[in-house]
């Protein structure tokens, strides 16, 4: 179903941000920031520590694939971007055109413009969450150079809906440092925006398969990471993104409609009465207050994450006592940031508010968080009886305050 | 040497010079301080200007090492401009216009116009200029901190200044921030306690409270201000200091919910802070106001060669506009959640004050009518004063009208009017004050041509840099804003233009003190000497050598008259110095003079 | 030495020219909409325009006065000196006129007064809590680190209970209706101003204060946060959307709750999603 040419290198389009606007007087060498593996051992991951050759030569991939630095764009052939007014796939990303007659304006400000000015200082020039002022808001921007999401559309662990995407951008992540854009750019520029974190994201993930392809091969194999291996290893890469779109879950029963039976059955769910005996109260708390027994104290989390410099925060870790320590260290995401468990009093959702946002949130769990998918360990039915549940909450405390509920959800984790 | 009390000057370099009590060495560290810090502070201001001309682009040369984010391409971050906009003002306010005025000139002038010795606390005067030491070095601390500087803007409201999470510059740099100003402070403070103690004590035979200049009597109701204001002020960057570090709640309300981080249990108010602040800082605004008016005064009467226009009259305007000042605070919190029937009763009191200060300007202009005007790099600065106070002085009314400033609060129409006061009111006092009395503080004459063009560039810049704020103001351009292209209103042709030319004259403008810089420092090595009385005035200081001895006077000089008998008819010269009796055929109007 | 005065009446008249200019210009001037840059949308901003106008013309009138004494003094009484060298003219000597001070005090209080007392009603309405309309709310409005939250009541006409409609940074109301909104913070202070309606208000942690104005164009308008917020306080902008009808406003109300009710990826249950998009 997917159509998937095989990478033809040499037909790459070059976009280059020329002359003649505001994106030309950037000053200094702005060059993309590498990921660890490609200079440094990293425990327990793929690297090019001890492999110069092979990490020269997936430079040079990399430059000739995407473009050697963010002011000129390659765009290889099959990249998962869109294609702009004039057909011209990943004419999005910039605002010229590099053809054979020269600079070609084109009619938009361009991705890496609109990223420059509205995300880059947060989510940093090469997309991996290091901008400067990233340090200072929690939770920390995302790193988008392994091409995982949290809150999207498709299976946990696949890469995003283009949908997904464009939702977080122009909604913004409620609970979360990150603005809601749709007030701020046009529609056309939310999509110019969405090519270029796409083109940061596929950067970022061929990086990481050439460090992993690099990792097993000898270094004085002089046809490591030949073209055939880096066509491969590409399309792999878009192929994924491609895929997406075809994985979005729709949820194939309608939603239960709302009632006090289907929300005294999702609080059943919630507190493990059932058989299934569902370990929500373990993360989110008997009162649903994001405060379970399974995850780090709020107030122990709060110390740390909260008081005193972001830069001292493994020092606060270390501070903590040993079977804490093992517990913070169990509850971080994928990205190795703490984790909290939403607090499901306030109707304040991150991926949304629609009970479809928390269909998926429930059925598939949170990618590269420590929210499992549920699907298929209860049914449909069963989970929109969760929805139903966590949507009515914060309108009924009286929901997980009723005596003895509490006290039984206690007894019944043991 | 007649007075047996006088000891002779200090034979040791470190107390001769630095840690000395001769208020007039104290006077010129409080000078080079706030001067160095006027170059820092309009350096920042260039920087601002930058940004808002061309948004996001990189600043030339600064970019590289001013924000340490190489991969950023030199774009500036933009908590980086919330910085600087914090540290222009506070540097501006209480680094280099209140200390150059109350310090600088307070501290040279006062024992020299009433014919003291010194100040009547000489080693408390030596810890009001010593203290403000780790206030620099709290402020230059700041930058090196996690988080960078305080950037919660000089007004400092809580809860951005007070939660950790609320900006990067509240995670470490507000705490400095809040040290530093407190050293100010206690600077103002004890400076002042110090002006009040030695007008009130310390006058020569025959000065009574109405010979006084009129600088003196600015600087003691400054003092007196600043004496009653402070502990206000004080108290208040206390309880935020507490705030921060402590853990208390004065500012901070319940349930409200920082940076995704966990809710405040207490139960603050942030409105309290605000009302505390203000209560000090409207008065600020006088302190540094009242003396750039005393000083105008002297200058303009000196240089029309004629009596003040109405003495009496200017003074008490002064004393009206300092009591009226401790009552109209609220009109800075007009938008602010305060209770809007509280609003209407600040709008009449603010509507009051513009009275006694439109006084002055009429009083200023009937000085110069009929005078003989001598442009003097003085007086042209003086001049200016008065002209552009008046455009400060009427935009303010703009302000006061509670309904108007719905509209225009927070936006560029404030930033403008706050200039046109502290640019053409302060600091072209404090440039007029600087060639008056440079002479006396260092026995040498500036060279009046650089004067003069340096006043020139000054003046036609300043008015280029700061008019078409009122404009793009009252078109809704908000203050504090690093890139007003985000908004359709502001991305207009006529407004991006409008912030481009200000943005020019801002560094046409800043261009225009290199002559004055060259001015100071080359006649302070290598100006001709200066003779006592170099201007012909009539006040005190005149009638002691260039630069005044140590103790000041060889004999306390006896006082017969005010320092504002120019052109007296019969009189061989065209001034008569205080030490002077007047002649018999004089007799001065008791409402007047 | 006289023809200093010209740099006095240069910068007066350049600042008198620029002032003059503004009305002219849509750029220049207070915010109005593109199409009709002369036309005020709001009643409160009429008022307020009104008076701005008043005080425009009062200090202008004053500025030039005052500038043209000044311009004038500096002129006319510059020091000349004699062939001799010897001043051609002496100074006058007088302290003042008590006559003088006395009419430059009253008549500039009148004034003062006046604007004071005339302006008293403009403000009551705009802000007095007594003159707030009873209408029902249109929208709680909640300041947040940096965008506005907005929570319309659902079917039910009452704000915090589970069928509340939530926006982000999009206010929408109705031409010609007087738009209640209770204005609430969450975290720092903001400030809820709309430029082309004249409106500001502080939002307080920790208050509810009711901001209530109108608009009689329907379209597009700006929201902006006009209190320092932080990092992101320049990009706190919202979109204010007036509608033309009340069923207009009620259709996009019903598209926006059937997107926020949906349950399945394709069409949502119910309403269909017209009039989501504008």
């Amino acid at each position: 179903m997917i159509v998937r040419r095989r990478p033809v290198f040499g037909l790459w389009i070059s976009l280059a941000l020329a002359a003649g606007c505001s994106d030309a007087d950037l000053t200094g060498p702005l060059a993309y920031e590498e990921q660890p593996g490609m200079t440094r051992e990293v425990d327990g991951k793929s690297h090019l520590a001890d492999k110069p050759k092979i990490r020269e030569k997936a430079r040079a991939v990399l430059a000739k694939l995407y473009g050697p630095n963010p002011k000129e764009i390659h765009v290889p052939e099959g990249a998962p971007f869109s294609k702009d007014e004039s057909g011209t796939v990943g004419g999005l990303l910039a605002n010229h055109l590099r053809t054979a007659e020269g600079p070609k304006r084109l009619p938009h400000a361009g991705g890496f413009a609109l990223y420059r000015r509205h995300c880059l200082h947060c989510h940093g020039l090469s997309g991996a969450g290091d901008g400067p002022t990233a340090p200072f808001v929690f939770p920390p921007p995302r790193d988008f150079r392994r091409g995982l999401y949290k809150f999207t559309s498709t299976p946990n662990g696949a890469r995003p809906d283009r949908d997904d995407l464009r939702r977080t951008v122009r909604d913004g992540l409620h609970g979360t440092s990150m603005p809601a854009f749709e007030a701020l750019l046009t529609k056309e520029e939310i999509e110019q925006v969405l090519d270029y974190v796409t083109f940061l994201s596929v950067r970022g993930e061929t990086e990481l398969a050439l460090i992993e392809e690099g990792f097993i091969g000898d270094d004085e194999d002089p046809d490591a990471l030949e073209d055939d291996v880096v066509a491969d290893l590409t399309s792999a890469v878009f192929g994924k993104w491609e895929d997406a779109a075809d994985k979005v879950v729709d949820p194939p029963v309608a939603r239960t409609p709302s009632s006090p039976e289907s929300v005294r059955r999702g609080r059943d769910l919630f507190l493990g009465r059932t058989k299934e005996k569902l370990e929500c109260a373990g993360c989110h708390g008997v009162k649903g207050r994001g405060d379970g027994k399974s995850f780090v104290d709020p107030d122990v989390f709060n110390r740390v994450v909260f008081r005193g410099d972001p830069s001292k925060m493994a020092e606060r870790v270390a501070q903590l006592d040993e079977p804490t320590q093992e517990l913070w260290k169990q509850k971080l995401d994928e990205w190795g940031n703490p984790l909290r468990p939403a607090n499901l009093t306030v109707p304040v959702y991150k991926g949304g508010r629609r009970p479809i946002d928390l269909y998926w949130r429930i059925a598939k769990g949170i990618t590269g968080a420590q929210m499992p998918a549920h699907y298929p360990g209860i049914d449909h039915a069963q989970i929109w009886d969760i929805v139903n549940f966590v949507l009515a909450l914060p309108y009924q405390p009286e929901l997980l305050e009723e005596p003895g509920v509490a006290a039984e959800a206690e007894a019944v984790r043991r | 040497m007649s007075d047996a009390h006088v000891h002779p000057r200090p034979r040791n370099p470190l107390t001769r010079y630095v840690f000395s009590t001769d208020h007039k060495v104290i006077a010129v560290q409080f000078l080079f301080s706030g001067l160095i810090f006027f170059a820092v502070g309009g350096l920042l201001a260039m920087i601002i200007r930058w940004q808002l001309a061309w948004p996001w682009r990189p600043v030339p040369i600064l970019s590289k090492w001013l924000w340490s984010a190489p991969a950023l391409g030199g774009q500036m971050p933009p908590e980086f401009y919330n910085k600087l906009f914090t540290m222009h003002a506070t540097i501006m306010i209480f680094f280099v216009i209140i200390p150059i005025l109350t310090g600088a000139f307070g501290n040279f002038l006062i024992p020299l116009m009433i014919g003291a010795r010194d100040m009547a606390f000489p080693k408390l005067n030596m810890f009001s200029y010593w203290i403000m030491w780790p206030g620099f070095a709290f402020l230059l601390a700041s930058f090196f901190v996690e988080g960078g500087p305080s950037e919660a803007g000089w007004t400092g409201y809580p809860p951005l200044s007070t939660d950790p999470h609320a900006a990067p510059g509240s995670l470490n740099g507000q705490t400095y921030w809040l040290l530093a100003l407190l050293c100010a402070g206690i600077s103002s403070l004890t400076g002042s306690i110090n002006y009040i103690t030695t007008v009130v004590m310390l006058r020569a035979p025959g000065m009574k409270m109405f010979r006084m200049p009129m600088t003196v009597w600015s600087l003691f109701i400054t003092a007196l201000l600043q004496a009653f204001a402070l502990p206000v002020l004080t108290s208040a960057l206390v309880m935020q200091l507490l705030d921060r570090t402590a853990g208390t709640n004065f500012f901070s309300p319940v349930g409200a919910s920082v940076g995704n981080g966990p809710a405040v249990t207490g139960g603050g108010a942030p409105l309290l802070f605000q009302h505390l602040f203000w209560f000090y800082s409207h008065p600020a605004v006088y302190v540094m106001i009242l003396p750039g008016m005393g000083i105008a005064s002297d200058v303009i009467s000196t240089f029309s060669r004629k009596p003040l226009f109405g003495y009496k009259p200017m003074v008490v305007a002064l004393a009206a506009i300092a009591g009226l000042g401790f009552i109209v605070w609220g009109h800075h919190m007009f938008q602010s959640g305060m209770n809007p029937a509280l609003g209407a009763t600040f709008m009449v009191s603010t509507m009051m004050i513009a009275l006694p200060s439109a006084i002055k300007v009429f009083n200023w202009i009937g000085t110069m009518w009929g005078g003989r005007i001598q442009y003097t790099s003085a007086m042209l600065n003086a001049m200016a004063f008065v002209s552009m106070f008046i455009i400060g002085g009427l935009s303010g009314i703009f302000m006061a009208a509670t309904p108007v400033d719905i509209h225009i609060h927070d936006t560029y129409f404030i930033v403008g009017h706050i200039h046109y006061v502290l640019f053409g009111g302060s600091t072209f006092a404090i440039f007029a004050g600087v060639y008056y009395w440079f002479p006396k503080i260092f026995g040498r004459t500036m060279n009046e041509g650089l004067g003069k063009v340096h006043f020139l560039f000054t003046f036609i810049f300043m008015t280029g840099t700061f008019l078409f704020m009122h404009i793009v103001g009252w078109h809704g351009h908000m203050r504090r804003i690093p890139d007003p292209t985000v908004y359709e209103f502001l991305r207009a042709p006529g407004v991006v233009w409008m912030n481009q030319f200000m943005t020019i004259c801002a560094f046409a403008l800043g261009l225009a003190q290199v002559p004055f810089v060259l001015n100071f420092f080359y006649s302070l090595v290598a100006g001709p000497k200066a003779e006592a009385n170099p201007w012909k005035a009539n006040s005190l200081e005149w009638t002691t050598a260039s630069p005044p001895p140590h103790y000041n006077f060889e004999d306390l000089p006896r006082v017969f008259h005010a320092p504002y008998e120019y052109s007296v008819p019969g009189g061989e010269e065209d001034y008569l110095p205080q030490t002077s009796p007047l002649p018999p055929n004089i007799t001065l109007d008791p409402v007047m003079a | 030495m006289r023809y200093w005065s010209l740099i006095f009446a240069l910068a007066a008249a350049f600042s008198v020219g620029a002032f003059a200019y503004a009305p002219f210009s849509p750029d220049w001037w207070l915010p109005n909409t593109v199409a009709e840059p002369g036309h005020v949308v709001s009643k409160a901003g009429r008022e307020i325009d009104a008076l701005f106008i008043i005080i425009l013309w009062l200090t202008g009138g004053v500025f030039v006065a005052t500038q043209a004494a000044l311009v004038w003094a500096q002129f006319r009484y510059a020091d000349r000196l004699d062939a001799e060298g010897k001043p051609a003219r002496p100074a006058r000597y007088f302290h003042g006129s008590q006559r003088l001070e006395v009419i430059w005090t009253i008549i500039p209080a009148g004034i003062l007064v006046f604007l004071a007392l005339y302006q008293m009603s403009t403000w009551a309405d705009v802000k007095f809590r007594s003159a707030a309309p009873r209408t029902p709310v249109l929208a709680e409005l909640t300041g947040r680190q940096f965008q506005w939250m907005v929570k319309y009541p659902g079917p039910d006409g009452k704000v915090g209970t589970a069928d509340d409609l939530f926006t982000v940074n999009d206010l929408h109301l109705v031409k010609d209706e007087t738009a209640l909104i209770h204005l609430k913070s969450s975290d720092v202070i903001h400030s809820f101003f709309l430029p082309q309606m004249r409106i500001k208000q502080d939002a307080v942690p920790g208050m509810t204060i009711p901001v209530w104005f109108d608009c009689d164009r329907a379209g597009r308008y700006e929201l902006a946060c006009a209190e320092l917020c932080g990092w992101g306080h320049y990009k706190m902008r919202g979109d204010v959307v007036v509608h033309e009808t009340r069923a207009e406003f009620e259709a996009w109300q019903a598209a926006k709750l059937a997107e926020q009710g949906r349950s399945q990826v394709g069409e949502p249950e119910g309403e269909t999603s017209e009039g989501d998009r504008q």
